[in-house]
């Protein structure tokens, strides 16, 4: 009996690896990774409560990073970033779901979401990127942290949509404040 | 009561932790290729560079090496081997899904010794990556390799610090010593960011774009290679090439960046 216990103890450590714990503040690199299963304040959705989500007048923000085209570079050389599949309906907000975002960057986002929801924080908003994508939990996190009272992840991001049968559509991304 | 109830249940969370990362990591990876959509982004991004001239298939003459899978983004090393039957007078590269797909521009003088050349380029998303090599006749030669990396253009860069600035520019050139009349396999490593404005900050913000532009690299006056480049060069360029030594035999580099900058070294010719 004793012996299965410390098996189960034992084993603990091999079963946390493979759920994600959510870390105090932000996730601060490497995006690219699993994800936690929920995020402290908001609620997780999957595709089909997204959409009806959506239909019920949830303002949905995809915060993929977007490239940008350096200003420098000869008008010969061919800028051509592959189109971004996203969810149709859904506002493109890219760099708001990196772990330290810049005071100019901030306010930028603040105001975008205050302009978004009319000012009110009992709006219902959603963030997602894709799967496997930290930037939309920090994102979402963040918006919470600024008081917005719904707040919805979508953590499988435009791959989950797609999956689920909707539609995706190429976005056009917001221009942010890079200083 | 099972004679080993430690070992079993161990194993059992293992497998159990084992197979969900492995899940995850299978997620994360699957990605399914679309022939047509390559093909068409392949016609899109070489369209500007190359118009409506005919690209083939390079079969043997030219050689793309590159990793299935690459361990960094941000360095990932190409070589382009030449084979042509026919005299080589140019090499572009692309990255097909790159921002900026087209990584560079190799013009070659009458100084070089084609036999290949390698660097490190950042790669933004699995891509198809192609090289191209013009001949003489005008003909373009296309070599191919499928590249599974993401992240190369956002990826941090390794550090802005006084002593990056201090170095910026500084060249070495590493050489081979090569019987009389055969080529000089080479090795120049220019220190330079080549920060391609997407890198951010810890503080949250991004670092402005600076990168090399061009890079020409003569040996006694007569031209080795004319480098066009931008942002998908990787940071600190390493080139390797190999040349005819001309004149004394001596190597001239000068590169120039998106700033302004212009660096110059002169190589001594190898002593004997």
């Amino acid at each position: 009996m004793r012996l299965t216990l410390f098996a189960i103890l034992l084993a603990v450590p091999f079963l946390a690896a493979a759920s994600v714990p959510e870390p105090d503040g932000f996730r601060m690199g490497d995006y690219n990774a699993p994800v936690p299963v929920a995020l402290t304040g908001a609620q997780v959705v999957d595709a089909q409560a997204l959409s009806a989500a959506m239909a019920n007048g949830t303002i949905v923000i995809d915060v993929m990073p977007a490239s940008r085209r350096p200003a420098t570079l000869p008008a010969d050389r061919p800028w051509m970033p592959p189109p971004r599949m996203d969810v149709p309906g859904s506002v493109w907000w890219p760099e708001v779901g990196r772990g330290a975002i810049s005071t100019a960057l901030d306010a930028w986002f603040r105001a975008r979401l205050a302009t978004a929801t009319g000012g009110q924080t009992d709006k219902a908003i959603a963030f997602y990127c894709k799967a496997d994508c930290w930037m939309s939990w920090n994102a979402a996190k963040r918006a919470i942290g600024y008081g917005y009272k719904k707040v919805l992840w979508f953590p499988g991001g435009a791959e989950a949509w797609a999956a689920a049968g909707f539609t995706l559509h190429a976005g056009t991304p917001e221009t942010v404040p890079t200083d | 009561m099972s004679h080993d109830p430690f070992g079993r249940l161990q194993r059992a969370a293992l497998c159990a932790a084992l197979a969900l990362s492995g899940l995850a990591a299978e997620r994360a990876q699957a990605r399914d290729r679309d022939p047509a959509e390559e093909a068409q982004r392949w016609q899109d991004v070489r369209e500007p560079v190359f118009h409506a001239r005919p690209v083939q298939d390079a079969g043997e003459e030219v050689k793309l090496i590159a990793p299935d899978r690459a361990m960094d983004a941000a360095l990932v090393p190409l070589t382009v081997e030449l084979h042509a039957k026919k005299r080589i007078t140019a090499v572009t590269v692309f990255i097909d899904n790159n921002p900026a797909p087209v990584v560079g521009t190799f013009r070659f003088g009458p100084a070089i010794s084609p036999d290949q050349i390698k660097f490190r380029v950042r790669i933004n998303d699995y891509t198809l990556v192609h090289a191209v090599a013009e001949t003489e006749d005008g003909s373009l030669l296309a070599a191919e390799h499928y590249v599974k990396a993401a992240g190369g253009c956002s990826a941090p860069a390794s550090g802005q610090t006084a002593e990056t600035a201090a170095r910026l520019g500084q060249m070495q050139l590493h050489r081979t010593k090569a019987p009389d009349g055969a080529g000089v396999p080479s090795q120049l490593l220019i220190s330079h960011p080549n920060h391609n404005g997407m890198q951010s900050t810890p503080s949250g913000g991004f670092i402005p774009a600076r990168y090399l532009d061009t890079v020409s690299v003569k040996s006694g006056g007569v031209t080795v290679f004319d480098l066009q480049s931008d942002i998908s060069l990787s940071e600190d360029p390493v080139i390797n090439f190999t040349y005819t030594p001309s004149g004394d035999g001596g190597i001239d580099v000068v590169a120039h960046d998106s700033s302004g900058a212009e660096f110059k070294r002169h190589f001594d010719p190898l002593a004997n």
